[in-house]
This record gives C-alpha cells, structure tokens and sequence, in this order.
C-alpha cells in the first residue's frame, strides 16, 4: 500500500474539476469511417503481364484480362453487381459497361441448395433450445453462407455493352479516381455497416495499378460512385441518349469541391 | 482549427493521460469509502502543515505527475494553445477523441463510459422480452417508410431496438459494441446486460448480405437476419 498526502489530492481534485470536464464530452463518434482497403501494386508481373493477383473473384468476372485504365464495380447487397472500365484502343476511349442478370435466379438456387435453419422466435417450443443448439445452429448456417459466397460468383452472368467516351470524359474521371484514392485517410473507429453496396475503384497509375474498396461509401467517394453508377446504369438503359456533357459537368464539380478542400487544407 | 494539432500524437497522449487520471480519481474515491478516517492521524510535515496520510494502492500523485508531463510535451510543441480560447481548446479535444483509435480504446479500457451517446441520434424502442420485439419489428417490415432495424437481445431476457435517420430500406449499422471477457456489450452505453445476439431486419431475404458477413470482429457473438412471424437466421462472423 502507499501512503499518499490528501492535500496533494484535494488540490488534484479541484485542478481536474477545472481542466477535465471536455474529458467527459464524447457526444458523437465519428461515423464516417467505415472498412475498407487501398492497396498499391505494381501493375504487370515480371513476366510482362498485367499484374491481377488480388483482384476479388467478382473482379475477375467482371474485368478478367487485364487492368483497364481505371475500372469500377459495385456489389449491392439486394441485386446483381455492376460496373464498368475505361479502355484505351486506336486512341479512343471506351467504356465498356457489365451486369450480372441473373442475381435472383443464382441467390435463389442456392438459397435451395445451401439451406439454412431458421429459427423460429415465436415458437415457445424455442424457449427451451439452448444457448449451445442455437450456436450448433449459428455454426451449420455459417458454414452454408460460406459455400454460397464461394460459389455464387462462378454461377453469376454478365451481359455486356460499350460506348465511345471522350478523353475530356475519361480524363476527368482518372484525375478523380487518382486524387481520391491518394488523398483517402481513415478517422476513427470504423462502424459495422449492414448490407448497403460494397465499391471498388481501381486505376493504373504510371507503372502501379490503384485498387480501393470501401462498404457504402460517404463524402467525395459517395459523389463519384454516384456518378460511376448513373453511367453504368445509362449504358444498358438508353446509350444512344447518354448525354456526356452532363457528366462532364457533375465531373468538374466534383474537380472544384476538391480542389477548393485542398486550398482549404493549405491556408489555414 | 489546426489539423496538425488535432491529429498529433502529443494531443492523444494529454488526453490519455488525463483519462488515467481521472479514472485513478473515481478508484480512489470508491477506496476512500473503505477507510475509517477517524482512525488517521493528523501530523506536521517540515513545513509545518497539517498533513493526513490516506493509506491507498493507487498513487495518483504520480498519475498527475504524468498528466502535467504530457501536458507540457505538448504546449512546447503547439505554444498557440496556451493563448486560445478555452471554447476552441475543448474543441481540439472533442476532435481527436470523436476521431482517435488510440483514445477510442483507451476510453474502453478506463471504462469511461458514462453516457449513451452512440443512441443520440436513434430512436430506441425497449421491450420486456423478444417476443415483444418481434411485433413491433413485424410492423416495420409491413410499413411503406421501411426502414432496417436493428435488434439487440440481452441475456436478461429484454430486447430493444434500434433505427437512425440516416438508415434506409438497404442498409443500415450496428451501435458501438464492447467485448468483456467472452461476452459482449453495448459500449457507452446505460444498458449493462450482456448481449445475447445482435440483428437486423431483412424485407424477406434470410440470407446475410456479403456486407453483413464481412469481418468486424464480432468473434464469438450471434447475428441474426430476423425477416418477418419471428423468423431469424442466426450466423456468426469472425
């Protein structure tokens, strides 16, 4: 035991009365910060090949050959994932936009083929199932999820279509893709986000290839993916009708918002 | 305000510094409790005060020598926070605690838990049991403003639920959660039950999205998917 002065303490007490109360506001976390992964790699193997080694499986489905100029995908919890990537050939620019059409039809067979037990809470007969049955139970379904995580993807499939963009277009979007992406830092304790979309923006820069995913993203990243997926989505809607002015416009918007943070950032 | 100085390691230091301080103070206040003072005796020390010596196992003379420490490292290192005022002060510390993992888990570690913040925001609904959950959650699903919900059942037997304004039909998150030993908690929190499974609702799908199975952490506790009639998909993820 030590011995310690009470007068030191009173002192102490009335020190921290004073100095230490904005210890006990913590009135809201920060919930901007959500899971994700930024990984820079190099962009071709050393056999010369485009380097796609930590592309997800539904990467590979969607953009299995190689890494096109920049690329965007996006998984929604509730329907068939998305995306598109820009290309480069004879000095056009081409987007060339993919959908999974058959989610439901997938989901739905192996919801069949993996059952899962379901638990039902009214049921007073549930009342007497023990803590270590409904973790038998929580073990079996985890494990039927698993298998349909991994074999969702090899049953999905995609139908295709592409347009001719302008490099003013393509430009506008890589410059984005680039500066988000490196500018991109976490804050905060991450929250636990239940279904929503998982996106992933992926470019070549240089001699690297970019690669970031985030779960619902928020901020400039919510703004661009909005943007991405009204282009994805217009492709297979009406393409003859796709106004690219407007998305040229919502581009430099987006440009000037962060051009103007990044002032911001400089001078104060 | 200076990002520099919000973001710095000096600043995070201070204020862990000052939450082992002041959870030093409320040990010491539930040990001053024990002693019988009657029983100590008053002496002179050289000076000639009148001291008290309190027997205690926790030196919070040294903890405020650490505190004092960190705060001069860090008036050294940013001098303008001696001449600012005490409003914007406060707000460099409402910053880096909101965003700081460090002070984040050093708050869980000093239990410094004192009020529901993370239910600001939320619209909370308690029930005495999860059969009483279920018809309120069974009457969400059939709303036209659906929302998800999120459930929370304790192993007390009571049930709440929770919704925030920024939830939609296709998402929604979880509140902060807290493991202590094998079991898990509500973190910040008035509710100290432990939590026997979180869930959350699902139009009529049981399966848990790709978002819902990914990692967060939550070894060892039960999630459900409840759809609707009191039908819940319980899973784990690691």
């Amino acid at each position: 035991m030590k011995i310690i002065n009470i007068t030191i303490v009173l002192s102490i007490i009335l020190q921290m009365v004073l100095s230490l109360n904005s210890f006990a506001q913590n009135e809201k976390m920060n919930s901007s910060s959500r899971m994700f992964e930024k990984r820079i790699e190099p962009s071709m193997f050393p056999s010369g090949t485009d380097n796609l080694k930590n592309k997800t499986k539904m990467q590979l489905l969607f953009f299995p050959d190689y890494n096109g100029m920049i690329e965007f995908l996006v998984e929604p919890s509730f329907c068939g994932a998305y995306g598109f990537r820009i290309t480069i050939s004879n000095n056009q620019y081409i987007l060339e936009a993919k959908q999974i059409y058959n989610w439901k039809e997938v989901r739905d067979s192996l919801k069949a083929a993996y059952p899962l037990k379901i638990i039902n809470g009214y049921d007073p007969q549930n009342k007497l199932m023990s803590r270590e049955a409904i973790a038998e139970i929580a073990e079996y379904n985890t494990k039927q999820l698993g298998e349909i995580k991994k074999v969702a993807p090899l049953k999905y499939k995609l139908e295709e279509d592409s347009i001719s963009i302008s490099s003013n277009m393509a430009n506008l979007l890589y410059r984005l893709y680039v500066d988000l992406i490196e500018n991109y830092s976490n804050k905060g304790v991450p929250v636990k986000i239940l279904d929503g979309e998982y996106v992933t923006f992926r470019c070549v820069v240089d001699d690297e290839v970019w690669n970031f995913s985030i779960s619902n993203p928020s901020g400039n990243f919510r703004r661009l993916a909005d943007i991405c997926e009204e282009m994805a989505k217009e492709v297979f809607k009406d393409k003859e009708k796709i106004i690219e002015t407007e998305y040229i416009k919502q581009l430099e918007e987006l440009l000037k918002i962060r051009n103007n943070e990044f002032d911001y950032r400089q001078f104060r | 305000m200076d990002e520099k100085i919000e973001e710095s390691s000096e600043l995070e230091e201070y204020i862990i510094a000052g939450l082992d301080l002041k959870y030093s103070l409320s040990q010491f206040k539930q040990e001053l409790k024990s002693i019988d003072m009657l029983s100590l005796k008053p002496t002179l020390d050289s000076y000639g005060n009148l001291v008290i010596n309190v027997p205690s196992s926790i030196s919070i003379e040294a903890k405020s020598r650490a505190f004092n420490a960190k705060k001069k490292i860090l008036l050294e290192k940013y001098p303008e926070l001696k001449n600012i005022k005490s409003e914007l002060r406060r707000d460099y510390i409402k910053e880096t605690i909101d965003n700081s993992i460090k002070v984040t888990k050093a708050m869980m570690e000093f239990n410094f838990i004192t009020n529901a913040y993370r239910f600001k925001d939320a619209t909370i609904e308690n029930f005495a049991s999860e059969q009483d959950s279920f018809a309120f959650l069974d009457q969400q699903i059939a709303s036209p403003d659906y929302v998800e919900v999120v459930l929370i059942v304790f192993e007390d037997g009571t049930a709440t639920t929770y919704v925030r304004d920024d939830f939609t039909a296709n998402s929604c998150e979880y509140p902060r959660l807290k493991k202590e030993e094998d079991q898990w908690f509500l973190f910040n929190s008035q509710y100290s039950a432990a939590i026997r499974y979180i869930g959350h609702t699902h139009r009529s799908n049981p399966l848990p999205s790709d978002e819902d199975l990914e990692a967060g952490g939550y070894i060892g506790l039960q999630q459900v998917i409840y759809t609707s009639g009191g039908n819940k998909s319980v899973y784990y993820t690691f």
